[in-house]
């Protein structure tokens, strides 16, 4: 745990790297829901590529599936989020000084993030990505709404926190 | 200067742990090489299966069932994204998309920290894989594709906001509106579909408020029961249609409304109890209503919009490349014939993109 916030202690401290933290937190935050619903964003930019627009769009599923799946879903996937951009920011700190790109902590951060991208719900009733897996029917077939996979997320992307905290604690970047 | 201090501490053999699995895969005994030789490869594989996933037309559009409509190259592209990573290269344009870049960035990131040429050794393999790859998805492209490619043109005349358009009849489907409307909107629902349900309490009534009541719309619904939500969606949709024999349209409309204000959604259903007493709270012969759901009168009407539904996803690759989901709706210019040229609206949308799609043709 002290290694945790002590490598977390360093991202905050630097404001470069807790912008860069938030702002790829907010990416994946669009992106998982992006990916996972792209057929609609796709018939929409089509009406009209006004950001407001598409914007409204967006805010419009991420309420819909808040309304449908529960706001627990949405929160779970906002955790992901965030938890991918620390762990990608953390990642990026520990490239940029050590030049080497290595670990399970890299790994896993990456596997996690990828993971995330399974947990966004959509907001059609489609093959969303969980199809990718053979599981047809989307996310509506889980018993939680998918609230099951963004834990699953949570769980490795928090792994990955800690390893990646570790490894800058042990190479005494903190 | 405090930072290139710590750097130069770093004793790469004792201070980098690294997991076993790199000194299996690894095969040079420079540090930098150690890079994760497995991730490497996947940060590799992964570009080059969503590029074959990026094709459009080249994978079934529905993806669910992994029917090939268009063969050759597939067979081996198939072959290596069920060994690899299953279907995760296939999923459409979009999802390949996302991981086509984050495989890009992650092999470039690794591969940026190499210096040595000799440290690319690993990379030979996947990156000649890559190049092959390009070279027959770019073959297929200007031969065999190129014909599909123009096929989706077709669909897909040049309107003049720039949206793609698809050709969509209302068959002989139950609609309510003005029949003499300028604008048909024809939606594919499924009664089991929570989005379904969503769009028919927050945006179908703005829409029967601004532009249905008003004469401006037609709204036809068509059936479309997805397998993941059955027994329940086909049941429900046979039920509307056995209150359409009764009392038309209106019938029908009224007992829509009853199933969505009954069911729990998500292949749920109603209580069996419920299709009876709601049949009998809009003044339909019970009798007569359960022996048409009992012997299943309506089910190849609802077979026949399965068809034409699976006749348009073929039809339409690009503008299906994820899928055909619920709600589907298209928008479009009335046509005596009950056929439309139609806006797709992909999913339970805001009311304003009807807005905007429907103000549009209505000037």
């Amino acid at each position: 745990m002290n290694k945790i916030l002590a490598a977390l202690k360093i991202l905050f401290k630097n404001p470069a790297y807790l912008f860069l933290a938030l702002v790829l937190a907010s990416v994946l935050f669009l992106i998982y829901f992006l990916v996972n619903d792209i057929s609609l964003f796709r018939s929409a930019a089509a009406i009209s590529g006004s950001l407001p627009f598409l914007w409204k769009v967006f805010a419009n599923q991420v309420s819909m599936i808040a309304r449908i799946n529960g706001w627990f879903n949405v929160l779970a996937i906002g955790l992901v989020a965030v938890l991918g951009g620390i762990n990608l920011a953390l990642t990026i700190l520990r490239v940029w000084r050590t030049r080497v790109f290595i670990g399970r902590a890299s790994l896993m951060g990456i596997l996690g993030t990828f993971g995330g991208a399974l947990a966004a719900s959509c907001s059609a009733c489609t093959s969303a990505l969980v199809s990718l897996l053979g599981i047809t029917g989307g996310l509506a077939i889980f018993p939680f709404g998918g609230l099951e996979i963004s834990l699953l997320a949570i769980v490795v992307l928090s792994a990955s926190l800690y390893f990646a905290s570790k490894s800058l604690v042990e190479l005494g970047l903190t | 200067m405090r930072l290139r201090k710590k750097k130069k501490k770093i004793d790469a053999g004792k201070d980098l742990k690294l997991h076993p699995i790199c000194y299996r895969l690894g095969s040079a005994s420079n540090l930098r090489l150690r890079v994760y030789p497995a991730a490497v490869w996947v940060g590799a594989a992964i570009p080059i299966l969503c590029f074959f996933g990026l094709i459009p037309g080249v994978f079934d559009p529905r993806n669910v069932g992994g029917a090939l409509h268009h063969p050759p190259l597939p067979a081996l592209a198939k072959l290596v994204g069920w060994v690899f990573l299953g279907r995760l290269a296939f999923g459409g344009g979009g999802s390949s998309l996302f991981l086509y870049f984050s495989g890009l960035i992650q092999w470039s990131v690794m591969a940026k920290f190499k210096f040595d040429w000799r440290q690319y050794q690993p990379l030979y393999l996947p990156l000649s894989i890559f190049l092959g790859g390009l070279a027959i998805a770019g073959a297929v492209i200007f031969t065999r594709g190129g014909e599909e490619m123009s096929t989706v043109a077709n669909d897909f005349p040049p309107a003049d906001s720039g949206e793609g358009k698809v050709e969509v009849s209302a068959d002989d489907d139950p609609a309510f509106g003005d029949p003499n409307a300028p604008v048909t909107i024809i939606e594919f629902a499924d009664y089991e579909c929570p989005f379904c349900k969503s769009f028919f309490t927050e945006t179908l009534p703005q829409i029967k408020e601004q532009y249905i009541n008003t004469g401006k719309v037609r709204f036809v619904l068509r059936d479309l029961p997805l397998s993941f939500h059955e027994p329940a969606a086909s049941k429900e949709a046979q039920a509307a249609n056995c209150a359409r024999d009764q009392k038309g349209d209106e019938g029908y409309f009224l007992y829509h409304d009853e199933i969505f204000a009954r069911t729990a959604s998500n292949g749920k259903g109603m209580p069996e109890a419920d299709y009876a007493s709601a049949a009998s709270k809009l003044g339909l012969d019970v009798t007569a209503f359960n022996s048409c759901l009992s012997t299943e009168k309506f089910k190849d009407e609802i077979q026949g919009d399965l068809a034409a539904v699976d006749q348009l996803v073929q039809d339409n690759p690009t503008a299906f490349s994820q899928g055909i989901g619920t709600p589907t709706f298209f928008i479009g210019k009335s046509d005596r014939s009950g056929t439309i040229i139609g806006t797709l609206i992909s999913g339970a949308q805001p009311f304003e993109s009807f807005q905007r799609v429907i103000d549009a043709l209505l000037e």
